[in-house]
């Protein structure tokens, strides 16, 4: 596993309306640091900046100063092409609402992060089939969107996250959408993918119980970072070495 | 991402609202039908004009004498040694024996054939040469024997043909025509006899024309009789180096065309009248005539074509409102597919992409309602015609004929407007900040 963090954020800080009266700042100074095989939770009442710093993590913002690097590159002198294909290699996304295209079924659903990374049509079937057994959604694969129960389409969103084997999940308030035994389903697909896939999630949501669950919980208030707590080894999951692993990032 | 990818994705959006997406075409199909079916009667009205002008005689050139152009002395009328002697045009065709022929109608005036004692039937005399059957113009069918030969006219053979009309007044039913041979009384007192080679068929006009439905007595009726050419030429004492003409119709084969034909023609001609200071010999095609015919045809086609076109600007904006509108629905999906990674190139192209097919398609379905249009106005015209000008019917082939042109033209035209009103909606999909876009409800 490599040394360097896969999110490095140096005081980074959002502002909107810059130069106007109503100047508006959301993110002050946010110093961050996520290691490979990390699962984070980033937890904050709805207002507090997490959003928006998530739209940073996943480059579909930029932040007004500081500097973001994710897997070891920095993205402030990236284009707006080069931001696209780290988005579609390097990150993927699951929304609260789970933004499925609507009228294609699931598969093609799964293919678009591989349709748009150029690979052929059969392969991308094929890499997409076996994500959707991935996630327990094998027999499903024809369905529309509409077809599908909440926690059905959250599982679909999930494999094409997955699809163009990310750096990073970024999951924001994946449960929120979802009662509490779907929601439970999916927190144990994202443990399932954390243990056995070695991925790197991060969460965003605001419910501090799912936070728990989590190897970290960085919680954040007003555009700051008011805590960066370890778990404590927990009953869910016993230790990996994806632990040790960050205990030596964090001695840095 | 490929550019076929990018077509299947658009058509899966297009049949995902498939009422939409062709109510979108409507205007589009409107637009184009209304083109294709100007241009297909436009081109229709021509072509058939222009075989009918062949069928009534405009297959032939016709060669004839004129003062050259630089000639300065004084005027005179031709000399019998200026004219065109059939020995120069049966010269002329010995030199292309499979392209050219001659065609001629000479009338050698009445004959009368005693029918019996009382009855002395009235015929016109006609010599041709061995291709005028051939030729489209004459329509007439030969229902029983044969027509005149080449040999005929070569060997001045005695044979003629007679009509079914003659046939009727002449023989009793079930008789056999065929080798029977008539003494013609011409009007010079000199007798001919004729042995019948062939029938032949009048068509219902000149049946019309000859007065079959006025007159009642049968026998009163004037029949045509061909005769060869060269038989009569003969039979009046003249050599084809003395028989002159002032003018000879020249027709061509299918080894040949009108191009060709005229070129051999001017070759030859050039050749024998050079030392001629006077007189040369003049091509006159008769389909030049129609060129004038076509090129208003085409000035008022095109005219009407373009104010038609203007309807496609209106199909235009229908696509660019619909593509506006199901961009706004999709705004979600455009956040989504820029998160998972599509490049606004990727979203810009599936949009205009949609719109170009969206057009394209409703330009398919206007050319082929344009071409039905073409096939029904042609059934409708062929009806009136019966009805109104049954006797002229036979003469006028009408053809419809699809602009080619015309086709792909509105095609290309079609896939434009989709172009040109796609791409602004796509510009405006292509910019859309994923950010907001997710976030649009």
């Amino acid at each position: 596993m490599s040394n360097s963090p896969v999110i490095h954020m140096e005081s980074v800080t959002k502002k909107y309306y810059i130069g106007e009266p109503n100047e508006l700042q959301i993110l002050f100074d946010i110093a961050l640091d996520i290691n490979e095989g990390e699962f984070v939770s980033i937890v904050g009442a709805s207002g507090s900046g997490k959003s928006t710093l998530m739209n940073i993590i996943g480059l579909l913002d930029r932040p007004t100063d500081g500097s973001y690097a994710l897997s070891g590159n920095d993205t402030k002198s990236l284009d707006d092409i080069q931001l696209s294909r780290i988005r579609n290699k390097e990150i993927g996304f699951v929304f609260q609402n789970f933004n499925l295209i609507p009228k294609i079924n699931a598969v093609r659903n799964v293919e678009l992060p591989l349709l748009y990374a150029g690979m052929p049509q059969k392969k991308r079937t094929e890499r997409a089939m076996e994500l959707l057994e991935l996630v327990g959604m094998g027999d499903r694969y024809t369905h529309d969107p509409s077809q599908l129960s909440g926690g059905q389409k959250q599982r679909v969103a999930i494999a094409r996250a997955m699809a163009n084997n990310p750096s990073i999940i970024l999951a924001d308030e994946p449960t929120g959408a979802l009662d509490t035994k779907t929601g439970r389903m999916v927190m144990d697909l994202f443990h399932k993918l954390h243990k056995e896939e070695g991925k790197t999630i991060v969460l965003i949501t605001h419910s501090p119980e799912l936070a728990q669950e989590t190897d970290r919980m960085i919680t954040i208030s007003d555009g700051r970072i008011i805590s960066d707590a370890e778990r404590v080894p927990s009953l869910i999951r016993p230790d990996s070495d994806s632990d040790s692993d960050r205990e030596g990032a964090d001695a840095e | 991402m490929n550019f076929i990818e990018s077509i299947k994705m658009a058509f899966a959006s297009l049949m995902i609202n498939k009422m939409r997406s062709f109510l979108t075409m409507l205007g589009i199909i409107i637009g184009i039908s209304a083109v294709i079916t100007i241009t297909t009667i436009g081109n229709s009205i021509q072509k058939t004009l222009s075989n009918t002008f062949n069928t009534l005689g405009g297959a032939t050139l016709e060669l004839y004498l004129t003062v050259k152009d630089d000639y300065e002395g004084e005027w005179s009328e031709e000399e019998e040694e200026d004219m065109i002697t059939l020995e120069m045009v049966d010269e002329l065709l010995a030199q292309h024996p499979n392209e050219l022929y001659m065609s001629v109608t000479q009338n050698c005036g009445k004959a009368s054939i005693p029918k019996n004692d009382t009855v002395d039937l009235q015929v016109n005399m006609l010599a041709i040469t061995d291709s005028q059957f051939k030729l489209p113009t004459v329509r007439k069918q030969i229902v029983k024997g044969r027509a005149i030969s080449k040999a005929d006219c070569e060997q001045c053979k005695h044979g003629c043909l007679v009509s079914d009309v003659f046939v009727e007044q002449y023989f009793k039913p079930n008789e056999d025509p065929i080798g029977k041979t008539l003494t013609f009384t011409m009007e010079t007192g000199e007798n001919y006899h004729f042995t019948i080679i062939g029938v032949m068929e009048y068509t219902e006009l000149e049946k019309n024309q000859l007065g079959m439905n006025q007159i009642r007595n049968l026998d009163e009726i004037e029949t045509h009789i061909y005769v060869p050419y060269h038989t009569m030429l003969k039979l009046s004492g003249k050599d084809p180096g003395e028989q002159t003409m002032s003018w000879v119709d020249i027709g061509w084969t299918n080894d040949c065309d009108v191009e060709t034909a005229k070129k051999y023609c001017h070759e030859y001609f050039d050749e024998k009248y050079a030392n001629n200071d006077q007189w040369e010999v003049e091509i006159f095609d008769p389909a030049e005539q129609m060129g004038m015919i076509n090129t208003v045809l085409n000035v008022i086609t095109i005219a009407i074509s373009i104010i038609a076109a203007i309807s496609l600007i209106v199909g235009g904006v229908g696509v660019m409102n619909i593509m506006l509108v199901s961009i706004l629905e999709r705004t979600r999906e455009i956040g989504v597919r820029k998160a998972m990674g599509a490049l606004n190139t990727d979203i810009r192209r599936q949009f205009v992409i949609e719109a170009i097919i969206i057009c394209l398609i409703g330009g398919l379905i206007g050319v082929a309602i344009g071409i039905t249009n073409g096939f029904v106005i042609s059934a409708i015209a062929k009806a009136i015609m019966n009805s109104v000008a049954s006797q002229y019917a036979e003469y006028i082939t009408l053809t419809v004929q699809p602009s080619l042109t015309a086709i792909f033209v509105s095609l290309g035209f079609s896939m434009l407007t989709g172009l040109a009103f796609g791409y602004y909606p796509a510009e405006r999909a292509a910019k859309m900040n994923p950010i907001d876009a997710l976030r649009y409800e």
